[in-house]
């Protein structure tokens, strides 16, 4: 007897995978509205202090998820966070595809002295952990989000510039690009034009893995101190100014956060990994 | 980057989080929950002899024990342990005998002071008068960069008048210096062993060689200091109990009260405040009052803080009650003024009754707001830089800035890593750009004078270049007034123009805070533990 494992596999996944991806989907729906959204549907404003209601647990009256040890909403805060803390990943991974694919580009349509130079540089902070890159630009131009977003995006784009530079070498080693160039049609017409958007779902998928990255290294930066500026809310900083609430046994300052954090960094995992997926079907199919 | 890896991220915080959850088992520390600590003045003496006791350092590895450098909090807990003054700070901070038994003070400009005969450094040698001036002497050369040459300010000489006997004269009388032969500006070294280790003295490797109840064993760097009971003490009267104490140096809050719950600590002074509650359940949480307060200090009074409505504002919206029950959880007292009662020290009724004149403090939005409405600088921004390794800190500066947002006021915070805190004090570049300092300070000794001095023209201390010539007249007749209550007079005058024109803006002073565990005994905290030895009352139950 024989069974058609195949089918049974193929159920099973198409059954179970959309569902965390849906889920993922809006999650990060949610966390983008609740940044949006913010002042209308916050119980408080972000940086609201009551010492004396400090540490309140959650289901306070007026504070759902409790209060921080400066007594400042909890919920409001994450609610608010969520703004720096997505919008500055998104800094990130946009300045890094910029300078990734000018660099890529420019070294696979050059060739030659230009790829090696290109490629060795990117090698080179490619070999320099971006996290004390970051740091190192703290401790010159100060805490704040411009200069760890302008210092992690130097250090992600050689993780785009490598991956533009190989597509594009292979897409231009396919018969297309010829064509179009005996047609008359110009270098940066065809790869704007056509290379760009062959190459562009493998992008998505890299930008939003960076993404998660970004997230993670600028809410650690946040928990040392070296991001964003009090009394601006984010999540890495709400981690940090809430850990010796634990000691008190009021974890709901670091939890609360922790959590859109794990739920932000995880759900771009599985839509990253869902479009990477459709990109390997779509390379097997062709 | 490294290869993608979800389960291994997601798995580091998921357990990041599970530890987020899972600790802490006492209720929260509610402000209303929370009952004010009771400040201790006595504890039942030991009764019994301890092998060895553990004890952490919260403020990290010193850089040295030489007792030139101990102006750090660890250093101090350790010098004070190993080296001795001429004098020490009793109980109620009276100058007991130490290396000295007495001085006698012919005229106001001269002191006489006899020295101990019995005293012997830990090597056997006796103590002589030469190793004293040599040991002064050597604070105050420049080059050694020690942080006790203040009091020197009028010191025209030093010398040894005998065997056993140095004089101290001054070219203008100074009712502090006496203060400072209980501490450790007069700390006595071997002079011939300082002269012998030059550089490596106080370091790891040479060490240091004092009198004092312990004697320096090992210092294993990164790790611990171990030093032993000195058996040959000259102090017979003093039963020392314990007979090793290692010094370790961890600084993390959530591994010092790991450590002390766990026992791996026996004891450290300055705890965690999130841990009081729990250590307080299975050990001795032990509080003092302190020396200690914790202040606005103007550092530029050109910019939106040259208008006095703008500073009182400021007075106006700092929430003292929510400081002092929920930042300090009761162990604290609000200040009226910028010396705190406990370090009063003499002609306590005077000082009490100027202090109570003084306005009580407290959270007025609408004071604060009519305030600014007369303000010419109001709508400026004031730059408030606090240090983020002190929460408490952060916690008053963050509500401090909500609480000016609220009434217009914009405060603009400057959190400083422990580096730049340091340079603010050093460094007139460190402090561009700096409206406000928030900073806790303490007195060495309960002599307000020696605080109100820092504000008078010219000071080192005296950031701002706040200059006022009825203040300065009022502390150059204190710094003479050898009359107690003549000088209190001075001082309640200077301490009522600093009132006046909050070149300071007083908070609090938070009480000095000890633990060790439900073995031990025989410690009662104060804010002099950084200048006795405060270890040799410590011993078992």
């Amino acid at each position: 007897m024989t069974v058609d494992l195949t089918a049974v596999r193929g159920r099973s996944f198409r059954a179970r995978r959309p569902w965390g991806l849906w889920a993922a989907v809006a999650f990060l729906a949610a966390a983008a509205l609740a940044g949006l959204c913010a002042p209308l549907v916050a119980p408080q404003a972000p940086g609201a202090t009551d010492l004396m209601n400090s540490l309140a647990p959650p289901g306070t009256p007026g504070h759902p998820l409790g209060t921080d040890s400066t007594g400042r909403d909890v919920l409001s805060r994450v609610l608010y966070g969520a703004r720096l803390s997505l919008l500055a990943p998104l800094g990130v991974v946009l300045l890094a595809s910029l300078l990734g694919i000018t660099l890529g580009l420019t070294a696979a349509r050059l060739g030659g002295w230009a790829d090696i130079v290109v490629s060795r540089g990117m090698d080179v902070v490619f070999a320099f952990p971006g996290l004390l890159l970051a740091m190192l630009v703290v401790a010159v131009f100060g805490p704040g989000v411009v200069a760890p977003v302008c210092a992690l995006a130097v250090s992600y784009t050689p993780f785009i510039g490598r991956l533009v530079r190989n597509a594009a070498v292979q897409e231009g080693a396919r018969p297309y690009p010829e064509a179009y160039r005996v047609m008359g049609f110009g270098g940066l017409w065809v790869t704007v034009r056509h290379l760009l958007p062959n190459i562009a779902p493998m992008l998505i998928a890299q930008g939003t893995l960076s993404f998660g990255y970004a997230l993670v290294d600028l809410a650690a930066l946040s928990y040392l101190g070296l991001g964003v500026r009090p009394p601006a809310a984010d999540w890495g900083s709400m981690i940090s100014q809430s850990q010796s609430a634990i000691l008190q046994g009021a974890p709901w300052g670091a939890l609360v956060p922790g959590l859109a954090v794990l739920g932000t960094v995880v759900s771009l995992i599985v839509v990253g990994g869902h479009i990477g997926g459709s990109i390997v079907k779509k390379g097997e199919r062709t | 980057m490294t290869p993608l890896r979800p389960a291994a991220l997601c798995a580091a915080l998921a357990a990041a989080l599970a530890v987020t959850s899972c600790s802490g088992s006492a209720d929260p520390a509610s402000p209303e929950a929370a009952a004010a600590p009771e400040i201790t003045t006595s504890v039942p003496g030991p009764t019994s002899g301890v092998d060895s006791v553990t004890w952490n350092l919260p403020a990290g590895e010193p850089p040295s024990l030489d007792p030139a450098m101990s102006s750090s909090d660890s250093a101090s807990t350790v010098v004070a342990t190993l080296c001795e003054g001429l004098f020490s700070f009793g109980p109620d901070y009276t100058l007991e005998p130490a290396l000295a038994t007495g001085y006698e003070q012919p005229d106001p400009l001269t002191y006489v002071i006899s020295l101990r005969e019995d005293a012997a450094f830990w090597n056997g040698d006796p103590v002589t008068a030469q190793d004293v001036v040599a040991s002064v002497e050597r604070l105050l050369d420049p080059s050694v960069g020690a942080a006790w040459i203040g009091w020197a300010a009028r010191l025209d000489g030093l010398e040894a008048t005998g065997d056993h006997e140095v004089t101290i004269t001054l070219t203008e009388p100074d009712v502090l210096v006496a203060n400072y032969f209980a501490t450790p500006a007069f700390n006595v070294v071997q002079a011939s062993y300082a002269e012998e280790a030059g550089d490596g003295f106080g370091t790891a490797r040479d060490g240091v060689m004092c009198t004092g109840p312990y004697r320096f064993e090992s210092w294993e760097q990164g790790r611990e200091i171990t030093v032993t009971r000195n058996d040959d003490w000259w102090n017979t009267d003093a039963e020392v109990r314990v007979e090793r104490l290692r010094f370790t140096f961890v600084t993390d809050p959530y591994a010092q009260a790991a450590a002390l719950t766990s026992g791996d600590a026996d004891g450290q002074f300055n705890v965690p405040r999130a841990a009081h509650a729990q250590l307080a359940e299975q050990g001795s949480m032990l509080y003092g009052r302190s020396l200690a307060p914790t202040f606005l200090a103007v550092v530029d009074q050109e910019g939106p803080l040259s208008d006095i409505a703008t500073r009182r504002a400021i007075q106006a919206l700092i929430d003292y009650d929510g400081i002092v029950e929920s930042v300090y959880q009761g162990a604290a007292e609000p200040l009226r003024a910028l010396v705190p009662p406990a370090a009063w020290g003499y002609a306590e009724d005077d000082y009490r009754e100027a202090y109570e004149a003084l306005p009580a403090p407290a959270y007025d939005p609408d004071l604060a707001l009519g305030l600014l409405s007369e303000s010419g600088t109001a709508e400026e921004t004031v730059v408030l830089a606090y240090a983020t390794f002190v929460e408490e800190e952060t916690r008053i500066a963050t509500s401090l800035a909500d609480n000016a947002a609220e009434v217009g006021l914009h405060i603009e915070l400057m959190p400083l890593t422990a580096e730049q805190f340091g340079a603010v004090f050093s460094s007139p570049e460190a402090r561009e750009g700096v409206d406000l300092l928030l900073s806790t300070g303490y007195l060495d000794f309960p002599e307000p004078l020696t605080y109100y001095q820092y504000f008078s023209t010219g000071s080192f201390y005296n950031f701002a270049g706040y200059s006022d010539e009825e203040y300065d007249r009022y502390i150059s007749t204190a710094t003479a007034a050898e009359d107690p209550a003549e000088r209190a007079r001075e001082v309640i005058g200077a301490q009522a123009i600093m009132a006046e024109d909050l070149i300071t803006i007083p908070i609090a002073s938070q009480y000095v805070n000890a633990y060790h565990d439900a073995d031990l005994t025989g410690l009662v905290p104060r804010q002099n533990y950084l200048y006795t030895p405060w270890a040799t009352g410590l011993g078992g139950r």
